[in-house]
Formats: C-alpha cells, sequence, structure tokens
C-alpha cells in the first residue's frame, strides 16, 4: 500500500530576501526512489534542508510521516554533502556511526544496543575492518559508505543524500549505487545530484528543481528522457521553460 | 630535580605548582575542543572581553576572579548568539565583543578612585603571587569542566565534528556549542592567573596542538594535552625563577618552542590510534 511519507505543499523559502525555493509542492510515496536534478544554486540542499526541519519555509506546509518535520527526525536518514567536513578531526569511523546515535538520549556513553547497531549497519557497508580508523584517512568513496552507515543507524525510513557521488571515481560510484539499490527494498530514497547517467540508471522517479520544482511522478526512463534531462538544467536557464523538456516523459 | 625540592620549601612556588596543575586540567581538556572544533578565534575574543570583569571586579571592590565568571559567561553567550545571525559574518562580532569588553573593564578601572596595583597581572599574569583563594576557584572551575565534558562527552564530539547533523539525529547541538563557549569562558577565568587575560589563548591552543600530533582519538588527546600544558608550565615557573623573569610569558614561550620542535617530528608515530 503507497502512503506518503513527506509532502511539501506550496512551500516557498527565501534567503536574503531573494527566493531560493518558489511554491513547491511535492508528495514523497513509500518506497519511492526519487532523484532530484537541478543547477547548482538551485535550491536543491535547501529542499532537502525543509524536509530535515534544519530550514523552517516562509509560507508553505512541511510534512514528514504526517507530522511535523522536527517530531520526526529520528526518522530521516541524511547523507550530507561530504565535501562540508574537517577531514583532520580526531574522530574514528566508528565513533563518526555512532554519532548518529547521539540523540537518542542525552548524557552518559553509548549504550550496549548503539554499538551493536554502528557494527552491523558498518558490517553491511563492507567497512567494519576500517572501524578503529580515523575518518580521514579513508578514500572518497570509503568514506561515504561511512556517511551511509551514519545515516542508516538511527534505523530511518527515508534516506536523504546530497550530492552523494561528487568527487568519487566512477567505478566506486557503481559500487555505492549498489548499495542505494539493496536499500531501496526497504526505504524511501531521496538523492541529489547532478550525476544524470547514474540517477537515470538508478532512480524510478525523477524531479528537476531550479527555485521551482516540476514533478510528475514519473517512472522508467527511456534513453529519450535521459537525453531530455541532460539538457533539462540547460534548457532551464537558457529558456525558463523546463516543462517542455519533461512534459516528454 | 633537586631544584624541586628547593623551590618547594616557598610557599608561594607550591601554590604556583598547584596553580599551573590545575590550569592544566582545564586548558587540556577545554582546548582540544577549542583546536578541534577551530574556534580558537572565538575563544581569543571570549578571553579577553573578559578583562571587563576585572574592571568591574576594581569598580564593585569585589574579588575581580569572582567577577569575571559571570561576565566571561556572558560575553561568551553574545558572541556565540551574535554570530550566528545573518548578515553578519562571525569574525567581526568576535572583533567588537572582544573589543568592547576590554574597553568596558579600562573605563571601570578608570572610574575606580586610585591606584589599580595588580592590574599588569591580570593582564599578562603571575603565577607565583596566586593566593589560596583562587586555586580554591581554580579547583572548582575544574570540577565543573570535567563533570560537564564528562556528561556530554559524546554529545559534544557529535556537535564538534558535524553540528548540522547533530542537529538531525537530535542532539541539542545549538546548545551545546554555547555550553562549549561557556566552558572556554570558565578556562580563561582558571588561567587568568597562569599567563593572564591576553596570553591565555596560547595554553588553550599550543598544548591541544602538539597533542593532535599524536593521536587521533579526542580523549587521549586531552590527557596528553593536560600532561603538555602541565610540563610547559612547570618549565616555565622553573625558568621564570631561574632568571627572573615573568613567568606567564615564560610559559607560553616554552610551549611555543616545543610546538616548534614537533613540527620536525614525523606526526602519530607514537600512538596508531
Amino acid at each position: 500500500m503507497k502512503s506518503e511519507v513527506i509532502g511539501l505543499r506550496d512551500v516557498w523559502v527565501y534567503h536574503d530576501g531573494l527566493p531560493v525555493l518558489e511554491d513547491v509542492t511535492i508528495s514523497i510515496q513509500r518506497h519511492d526512489f526519487l532523484g532530484i536534478i537541478g543547477p547548482n544554486g538551485g535550491g536543491k540542499t535547501t529542499l532537502l534542508k525543509v524536509m530535515l526541519g534544519l530550514i523552517k519555509p516562509e509560507r508553505g506546509e512541511v510534512k514528514v510521516l504526517g507530522g511535523d518535520p522536527l517530531r520526526n527526525r529520528g526518522c530521516i536518514g541524511y547523507v550530507p554533502q561530504h565535501s562540508l567536513f574537517d577531514h583532520d578531526f580526531p574522530i574514528s569511523v566508528m565513533d563518526v556511526v555512532l554519532t548518529g546515535r547521539a540523540g537518542q538520549r542525552l548524557f552518559g556513553s553509548y549504550t550496549d544496543q548503539d554499538r551493536k547497531l554502528a557494527h552491523d549497519t558498518l558490517k553491511m557497508v563492507d567497512m567494519l575492518p576500517f572501524a578503529k580508523r580515523q575518518i580521514g584517512k579513508l578514500s572518497g568513496g570509503e568514506r561515504q559508505r561511512v556517511f551511509i552507515a551514519r545515516a542508516l543507524v538511527t534505523k530511518p525510513e527515508v534516506l536523504l543524500l546530497d550530492e552523494p557521488t561528487a568527487g568519487i571515481d566512477a567505478h566506486v560510484q557503481t559500487e555505492f549505487y549498489e548499495i542505494l539499490e539493496k536499500l531501496k527494498e526497504k526505504m524511501t530514497i531521496v538523492m541529489v545530484s547532478h550525476d544524470l547517467t547514474a540517477i537515470s540508471i538508478y532512480v524510478d522517479k525523477i524531479a528537476c528543481l531550479n527555485r521551482r520544482l516540476f514533478y510528475h511522478n514519473s517512472k522508467e526512463l527511456t534513453s529519450d528522457d535521459l537525453e531530455a534531462t541532460y539538457q533539462c538544467p540547460v534548457e532551464f536557464i537558457a529558456h525558463g521553460i523546463p516543462h517542455r523538456v519533461l512534459k516528454e516523459h | 630535580m633537586v631544584w624541586m625540592i628547593e623551590i618547594l620549601q616557598y610557599e608561594f612556588m607550591v601554590n604556583a605548582l598547584t596553580a599551573a596543575l590545575l590550569s592544566a586540567i582545564a586548558c587540556g581538556i577545554v582546548g582540544v575542543y577549542v583546536v578541534v572544533k577551530r574556534i580558537v578565534f572565538i575563544s581569543g575574543g571570549i578571553a579577553h572581553a573578559s578583562f571587563g570583569g576585572i574592571g568591574l571586579g576594581y569598580f564593585l571592590e569585589i574579588e575581580p576572579v569572582l567577577c569575571v565568571i559571570p561576565f566571561s559567561i556572558a560575553s561568551a553567550l553574545s558572541i556565540g548568539e551574535v554570530s550566528r545571525r545573518r548578515g553578519l559574518s562571525e569574525d567581526s562580532a568576535i572583533g567588537i565583543i572582544w573589543a568592547m569588553g576590554m574597553a568596558i573593564g579600562i573605563i571601570f578601572i578608570s572610574l575606580t578612585p586610585g591606584y589599580a596595583p595588580d592590574l599588569f597581572s591580570y593582564l599578562f599574569g603571575n603565577i607565583l603571587t596566586v593566593p589560596h583563594s583562587d586555586l580554591l576557584i581554580m579547583l572548582l572551575l575544574d570540577v565543573v569542566i570535567v563533570t560537564i565534558v564528562y556528561l556530554f562527552y559524546k554529545e559534544f564530539l557529535a556537535m564538534s565534528f558535524d553540528e548540522e547533523f547533530a542537529t538531525v539525529v537530535g542532539v541539542p547541538a545549538h546548545k551545546l556549542y554555547l555550553l562549549l563557549l561557556c566552558l572556554v569562558a570558565l578556562t580563561a577565568v582558571v588561567l587568568i592567573r597562569v599567563v593572564g587575560i591576553i596570553l591565555v589563548i596560547a595554553l588553550l591552543t599550543i598544548p591541544a596542538t602538539v597533542s593532535r600530533r599524536f593521536t587521533d582519538v579526542l580523549w587521549k588527546m586531552m590527557i596528553l594535552s593536560m600532561i603538555f600544558s602541565a610540563i610547559f608550565s612547570i618549565t616555565g615557573i622553573y625558568l621564570s625563577y631561574l632568571f627572573d623573569l615573568p613567568s606567564g610569558s615564560m610559559i607560553i614561550l616554552v610551549s611555543g618552542v616545543v610546538f616548534l620542535l614537533s613540527l620536525l617530528m614525523p606526526s602519530r608515530h607514537i600512538f596508531k590510534y
């Protein structure tokens, strides 16, 4: 049975008086694997942060599992843009994954259950042998798997990924998408990316965002779609008529 | 070690060494957060702004160190809040509060009749004149710092590594950040007697930076950094006694030299993990 996991209705977000998201409406259903594409500065990260409750929209309504996003934070796993973290930070792979459990209860150390979950999640992404390694001493692909594990350790129903394959070698990207393939059986996945090839191969639905969101709940991309998708952001900037492109789905 | 026995016969030396050890606890722990979270400049701002509290203490004829505690916490919270405002860059906010605090201190001192005798020791530290009462305050602040860090170790680690992700998983990251800045404020108070307001930032950063070269584990960094800080302070005190030079500056000079030497060493060879 399908049901709405994340719903945005008429959402407007402004940054310094300029709109970043304009009238965004989307309904993400259980077990969707949604790819969001769009040009840089088109509001993709902002959209994810709205879903996470990190940014409160000026206008509009955000529902996560039917409720306030702040109340349902534990239900969403988040993989932020990996370029943003400090590679020299003195923290091990295991401790990074454990931070996913840090909000479960305040005070004191992690429970045995936290550690077991972290252990199992690391095993699932094949990173257990690296558990004691400092986070900066990993390759880009390995690190990304650790961040997936950190997001999954809360046992979320939805996984939000922000440019997960940026700066990762092509063959490592394939391994990474295979992990997502396995996950999509169990959860809803929303992935922001400008890796259009991968999006077209792996995702089930696609949305295009450049302040306004264009989404037709569409599935199954063909090669024509692929071509159209490639042009989508380009067309968008050039003519501001993305619908023409997307209608060809 | 003969010099140790020799100087331990003086009460002021016993007090000085006790102060060195007590301050090593605070700056060893909090300094590690300052370094890994990269809030060195904020911490400098908090330490300098706390001078306002010294001035207020003179003016109200209250023990200045007691007056510094609420004042430095207030400046920590205002730096933490103001620097988050949109449209105001963090370093501008720090610079403004840094200078405001010092200006307030100087105004209070000039409003106070008579001459402020220990003023110089608050600015540049004089560990050789630490009174008993200050040792008690330092011990108390150490207990507060150790307790808070013990209770919130995992939350502080999560917040320091990735504030936004910590927020997403339900850690009150911004509140913890403000709490961390308050710990920096308390550490500054502990260190005022040792190296003085102006040099606080050196003891918050140098021991932690040196210890980072030995380990990748946060709590090990804290322990190493306490040890380094204690060694730097005791060596500095000894050299200042030997050459009759200001103790605060000698402590910083020793720390700086060790830091430079540590750069020559191939990093992280002692503890692999």
